[in-house]
């Protein structure tokens, strides 16, 4: 195990007594508790972290944040294997292992940095230009591309990780616990009010832990014991829920926040099995604080992309937060005054500094004069501009520049490392995402909060508030704010007295001139996708003129840290190179996720069974342990048939639907949709909403009924009863009963509110048992004593009420299988009761349970057609021959006056009919296509489609329902039906087949 | 996901509520008595604003009560929460 | 003779009584079966509606919504404005369902028997409201619901509706009776005892 030779001895949030070992790329090393990977690479002397996107250029760490593009690490192997992930938000554990994505074989010796030499060749819009032309040359290079660019690998294996997800809900939920973000808790806290405090990071104080102990102070205290002060406050207050390690990913409409929680991913091979890896929290916010800090932004200039060139604040962070090194002699580069603060800090720990280099002519603020005193050279009016080193810079050419251009010969400075600062670029990017407006502040060249029409306030650096005094000004303010706008009005919290340096302004410089011939010395802007400057001034010669375009087209933005570092200074260049001002191009519009996240997260534990809810009738278990085999019907499931030993489907289907034909078949009916209607206007309601007329059915009695749209489709079909002068009971199809309630429910509140009739769903409150077949009334009879019945007594279309196998029952006799039925209702407890004591005597008349397969089957020989299956929202009665059942009497229903429009009423229109196969075997695929005139290639003319089809036990061949324009009028033809790899002549038939006058269910 | 102040439940996530569409179309009264242009019109005409929209809602796995909602839909910003049968634009929401 | 006729609970199927919960356990789940369960529907501002309530259950149906009443061992429910959800002890939904029947005769209501429509889980304990939050939206804080209040919603893309029966500072608060429908019941159970695994003390799911 190595040494950690770049750490520090004393100092840092750290604990030296906790070592940690872990694996990078192969090699053993050692971090402490307190490190996130990427420090503890850096206190190893690990500088080369991962290859570029395209040009598979060696890359180091550039930040100490979410926002970084290079050092994206594999982390662990197997299943539990997750690519992509930033080192610098990896916290390390013992037993970590990772690997750098993106290079092969190794980082050192990557095959693929040969793009590199011929850069040339790879412009903006390189993969555009290659996809484009010709188009079948996209089938050949893709497999290369991907390999070339691969960003790390997805586990094959299913993911053996929890996730979880939850609702809560929030007076004020506030994302950044910065010092801004801070200070809104405590304002909303001491309210009352109901507050969430996220942050991405494993403890709260944002910036405030990357700064020097003896740096600023708040309320007298040094900066990190006043955070920790007011966690322990805020960790007291019962209505505070503090989440660290929580990311604000998504803001959404209405205040509705996504976070996402790393539970235990810190805690690696030790995480406690009962919680989940990553928590996902949906949150509704009544307010909302944005105190999401800003993200350095970098300064661009010729070759700028070697490994030890880093922001300052993260070289400050790793010195000041992490106790590591960022080199041994780094050199400083800024604009702005900020980044002497980090000149300082290095100094101060004993790393050489050989200069500060300023772009600013004459930079004469406190931090300035304090890196004088120190005795840094600080080379004011000067850039950096060119870089040497292979795998790690060695030396950076510097020179005096003004006015964008270079002012006099170059000097060489020997670094191992450049710690610069273009300034600071706040994060508005969930405040974008929450439909709010940003502004352009011309003076410091940012993008700053503007008008919004969410309930959000923004706070501290994200505002452009970037001292720390304005940082706990606003919080204050807007915590206090946010949560009397919430209902929690407080007097307003007297402010801290903080001590910290005063900057001088910064002076905004987009691109560092260079004295290298243009096309030598690269500037890169996007690192994770390779885009240089010279790339987007490309993309602006070529015409892309809006940032969408341009983004897409240069992959500016576009890579996993989504342009964190990139798309400012990209739009920047954009604009200088079309001559616009930068809001005029402005920037590209933040969607959520801020950073990435997880798709475990995203599908929390909805999977396997839990991956939609699963009905279940009172029979279920019986048929489970009757081995059925189940289908999908809606969320229910119901068996589709019940395979013996040995046995198909084929075979069992036969078997059962021959048992309903000859003996008694028994079906699980309990899904079908029961719906309870009561009141005087019941009937008058049946009436408006099906086809046919109701006033007149007589108690006891049932009826079919057709329910259309207003449009006069075909909306739902079913038996409805009435139990008495006032009162119904519906029954829809299984899919649709939620539906159809709702349907009756949106007519009566919204169009005849004066009705009187209610309706509610009575589904769950019925186990329904179907038995069917010439044998069904003998079985009855033995069950019950209480009615007769007798055809005569009990005729089709009626029901009885009475005890049926010992229970209270309502006995319908409908049928949809064609053969003499009886549904027995009975109260769900005892569906299975019922059920078993029908098995058990039916078991002398062979009776056999059947699925929903042969019940299919069984109807289509009817040509009872299935709405959702023969029907498409495209059929009317008439199309399906079903005229019959159309009132012509009734002044009006639903969907009346549609049947009479020119559309309805005109040929041409597909309409049901049967189809029987030349070859009686031969079964038609359900879907299939129906043409007159077949040739051998399409075009041809497509006439309708097979709806229904089956092999019939009881005709002995094929059966199929089909929509065929104008179909009644071409029975007898010959058509044919479109089958894989071949067509199948079919004849047009009437699309009853069995027992067309209905005797066997009348009898 | 929206939030919908329902009339009786309060505040609740939109996936608790169905959208019957525009509201203010009115069944004609005589359905047989009007030309197909019209009938056409009522069946699948409506007015697809850029701002303000007034929708029927339902709470649908809630109080199951139909309401009317005016909302913006630009921003989804909810103008306006109203009885089924009270006029669009009338004083005050419910 | 119906009592020799087994009567199944919607949870019966997964053998609970094999695997009960710690008293002490942050949370802890038991299924309410039998209970009976009536649905009334009626305008009211139509007084004949109001008094013939009134006079079988001895009390005017909540008003307010989300609000619930109790007496007499029954409690109602509010569900909307025009309707009510009567839960009474096993067995006695017979009888109330006829006097109701009796005293609304003549008066525009609905009455409906959905005693075996709906099973109740009924889920307690410290950590009660935390579970319910994994899969529904509402918003059960105490500042905003508390013990008596009723509210209708989804849990785990179930339709529910949910009374909570105590507040907190009572032992083993709060708790809440989750009705649910009976096709629905056995996922809502295996998915909460699955979403419970983060509460150790609970049961395992078998
Ligand atoms: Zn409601």
């Amino acid at each position: 195990m190595k040494r950690q030779r770049q750490r520090l001895d004393v100092g840092a949030r750290i604990d030296r007594g906790q070592r940690l070992a872990f694996r990078f790329n192969g090699k053993s090393y050692e971090g402490f508790s307190g490190d996130t990977l990427a420090s503890a690479l850096v206190a190893n002397g690990v500088r080369l972290v991962g290859r570029s996107f395209k040009f598979h250029r060696p890359r180091g760490i550039y930040s100490a944040g979410m926002e970084e593009p290079n050092a994206l690490v594999q982390l662990g192997t197997g299943a539990a294997s997750e690519p992509n992930l930033r080192a610098t938000q990896v916290e390390l554990f013992d037993g970590l292992e990772a690997a750098s994505v993106n290079c092969w074989p190794s980082v050192n010796f990557d095959i693929w940095s040969l793009n590199d030499r011929v850069s040339s060749m790879l412009p903006a819009g390189f993969y555009y230009k290659t996809f484009m032309w010709p188009t079948g040359l996209w089938m050949r290079y893709e497999r290369a591309i991907r390999a070339m660019a691969g960003m790390g690998r997805t586990a094959r294996e299913a993911d053996p990780d929890r996730y979880d997800q939850t609702n809560a809900h929030c007076d004020v939920l506030i994302a950044g616990g910065g010092p801004a973000g801070l200070m809104a808790a405590l304002a909303a806290g001491r309210a009352g009010a109901r507050v969430i405090l996220a942050d991405e990071q494993n403890e709260f104080g944002g910036r405030l832990l990357s700064e020097p102990e003896d740096g600023e102070t708040i309320g007298g205290r040094l900066a990190v014991d006043w955070v920790a002060d007011a966690r322990a406050e805020l960790a007291g207050m019962a209505e505070v829920r503090l989440l660290p390690r929580t990311t604000v990913f998504g803001y959404y409409d209405h205040n509705f926040i996504g976070l996402i929680e790393r539970v235990t991913d810190h805690l690696g091979g030790a995480a406690p099995e009962h919680l989940p890896r990553q928590r996902m929290w949906r949150v509704r916010a009544r307010q909302v604080v944005l105190a999401t800090g800003a993200i350095e932004r970098p300064l661009i200039f010729a070759e700028n992309d070697r490994p030890g060139i880093m922001l300052a604040g993260a070289a400050r962070a790793y010195l000041n937060r992490y106790g590591v090194q960022p080199g041994e002699k780094v050199l400083v580069f800024t604009n702005n005054d900020d980044a002497y603060r980090t000149a300082l800090d290095l100094n101060a720990a004993g790393i050489v500094v050989p200069a500060v280099v300023d772009l600013r002519a004459d930079p004469q603020g406190s931090l300035p004069a304090r890196a004088r005193e120190a005795g840094i050279e600080i080379l004011a009016g000067h850039g950096v501009v060119g870089t040497k080193g292979r795998l790690r810079v060695t030396e950076a050419r510097v020179a005096p520049v003004s006015d964008g251009a270079v002012a006099g010969p170059a000097r060489t400075i020997s670094c191992d490392a450049i710690a610069m600062s273009g300034g600071w670029n706040p994060a508005v990017h969930l405040f974008s995402q929450g439909q709010g407006k940003l502004r352009f502040e011309e003076a410091r060249g940012v993008f700053l909060p503007g008008n919004t029409i969410q309930a959000n306030r923004s706070a501290g650096a994200c505002n452009g508030a970037f001292p720390l005094a304005v940082c706990l000004a606003e919080g204050t303010e807007v915590g206090a704010l946010a949560a009397a706008d919430a209902g929690f009005g407080a007097p307003v919290l007297a402010l801290p007295e903080t001590k910290e340096a005063e900057e001088a302004p910064m002076e905004v410089v987009w691109q560092v001139p260079s004295d290298r011939p243009p096309g030598k010395a690269r500037a890169f802007v996007d690192f994770q996708n390779d885009v240089t400057t010279k790339d987007v001034k490309l993309a602006a010669r070529e015409g892309y003129r809006s940032v969408e375009h341009f983004k897409r087209y240069t992959t500016t933005g576009m890579g996993t840290d989504q342009g964190k570092t990139s798309n400012i200074n990209g739009v920047a260049i954009l604009a200088s190179a079309l001559g616009e001002a930068i809001p005029a191009v402005g920037t590209t519009t933040f969607r959520p996720p801020y950073t990435p996240v997880s798709f475990g997260a995203f599908a929390g534990r909805e999977l396997h069974e839990f991956y939609a809810p699963i009905r279940r009738t009172p029979i279920h278990a019986w048929h489970e342990s009757h081995g059925a085999v189940f289908e999908d019907v809606g969320q229910w499931k119901r068996p589709r048939y019940y395979p013996r030993a040995g046995e198909g489907m084929h075979a069992a289907v036969r078997r059962e639907a021959i048992a309903a034909r000859s003996g008694i078949g028994i079906l699980d009916a309990s899904t079908l949709g029961k719906i309870d209607i009561q009141g005087a206007d019941a009937a008058e309601l049946l009436n408006r909403v099906y086809t046919n007329a109701w006033s007149k059915l007589e108690v006891g009695r049932c009826r079919y009924g057709l329910m259309l749209g207003e449009d006069g489709m075909v909306m739902d079909d079913g038996v409805t009863a009435r139990l008495a002068e006032d009162h119904f009971l519906m029954s829809t199809t299984t899919g649709n009963a939620a539906r159809v309630l709702a349907w009756l429910e949106e007519w009566t509140q919204t169009e005849w509110p004066d009705m009187k009739v209610h309706m509610a769903s009575a589904t769950e409150q019925w186990a329904t048992v179907s038995i069917s077949g010439p044998k069904a009334r003998n079985l009855l009879a033995e069950l019950t004593g209480d009615f007769d019945l007798s055809p005569d007594a009990f005729p089709f279309m009626s029901f009885r009420e009475g005890i049926v196998a010992g229970v209270s029952a309502r006995v319908f006799r409908i049928s949809f299988t064609g053969e003499l039925s009886f549904e027995v209702n009975v109260a769900a407890r005892h569906g299975l009761a019922v059920w078993t004591a029908c098995m058990t005597a039916g078991e002398k008349y062979g009776i056999t349970p059947f699925g929903t397969e042969a019940m299919h089957l069984l109807r289509a020989e009817k040509g009872f057609i299935i709405v959702g299956q023969d029907t498409d929202g495209t059929v009317t009665p008439a199309d399906l021959g079903m005229d019959w059942i159309v009132s012509k009497k009734k002044p009006d229903f639903l969907g009346k006056r549609s049947l009479s429009r020119a559309d309805t009423l005109r040929s041409g229109r597909k309409r049901l009919v049967g189809l029987f196969t030349e070859d009686p075997k031969t079964v038609l695929d359900e879907g299939a296509q129906i043409v007159a005139e077949p040739r051998d290639r399409p075009p041809m003319k497509m006439i309708g489609h097979v709806t229904s089809s089956y092999f019939s036990p009881t005709l002995d061949r094929s059966i199929a329902l089909a929509l065929i324009e104008d179909g009644p009028d071409r029975m007898g033809q010959t058509l044919h039906a479109s089958m894989p790899g071949r067509t199948v002549p079919v004849r047009v038939t009437e699309p009853v087949f069995f027992d067309p006058d209905g005797e066997r269910m009348r009898g | 996901m929206l939030q919908i102040a329902c009339p009786h439940c309060g505040p609740r996530d939109e996936n608790e509520f169905s959208c019957g569409g525009e509201a203010h179309i009115a069944r004609p009264k005589q359905p047989d008595a009007i030309s197909d242009a019209e009938w056409a019109d009522y069946l699948f005409m409506r007015t697809n604003p850029k701002g303000a929209l007034a929708e029927r809602w339902c709470h649908t796995v809630g109080c199951r009560r139909w309401f009317n909602v005016e909302r913006d839909t630009v921003t989804h910003t909810i103008l306006r929460v109203y009885a089924m049968g009270a006029p669009r634009g009338g004083g005050g929401g419910a | 003779m119906a009592e020799t006729i087994p009567s199944q609970s919607a949870l019966a199927p997964l053998g609970l009584e094999a695997r009960p919960w710690p008293e002490d356990a942050p949370v802890r789940m038991e299924e309410h079966a039998h209970s009976g369960k009536l649905v009334l529907r009626g305008d009211h501002r139509d007084s004949d509606f109001m008094n013939a309530v009134r006079g079988v259950l001895g009390m005017t149906p909540p008003l307010v919504p989300l609000g619930s009443m109790m007496v007499k061992g029954r409690v109602v429910l509010w569900l909307g404005p025009d309707e009510w959800l009567i839960a009474c002890p096993a067995g006695a939904e017979t009888a109330l369902y006829a006097e109701l029947r009796t005293a609304l005769n003549g008066v525009h209501a609905a009455l409906v028997d959905l005693t075996d429509a709906q099973t109740i889980i009924r889920i307690s304990g410290p950590r009660a409201r935390d579970l319910i939050a994994k899969g529904c939206t509402l918003d059960l804080h105490p500042h905003t619901f508390g013990a008596g209040h009723v509210a209708r919603g989804t849990l785990a893309h179930a339709q529910i509706t949910l009374l909570q029966t105590a507040g907190d500072g009572e032992a083993g608060s709060p708790a809440f009776d989750l009705y649910v429908g009976r096709s629905f019941a056995q996922h809502l159970w295996r998915w909460l005892e699955d979403a419970a695994r983060e509460y150790p003390g609970g049961t395992d799911p078998a």
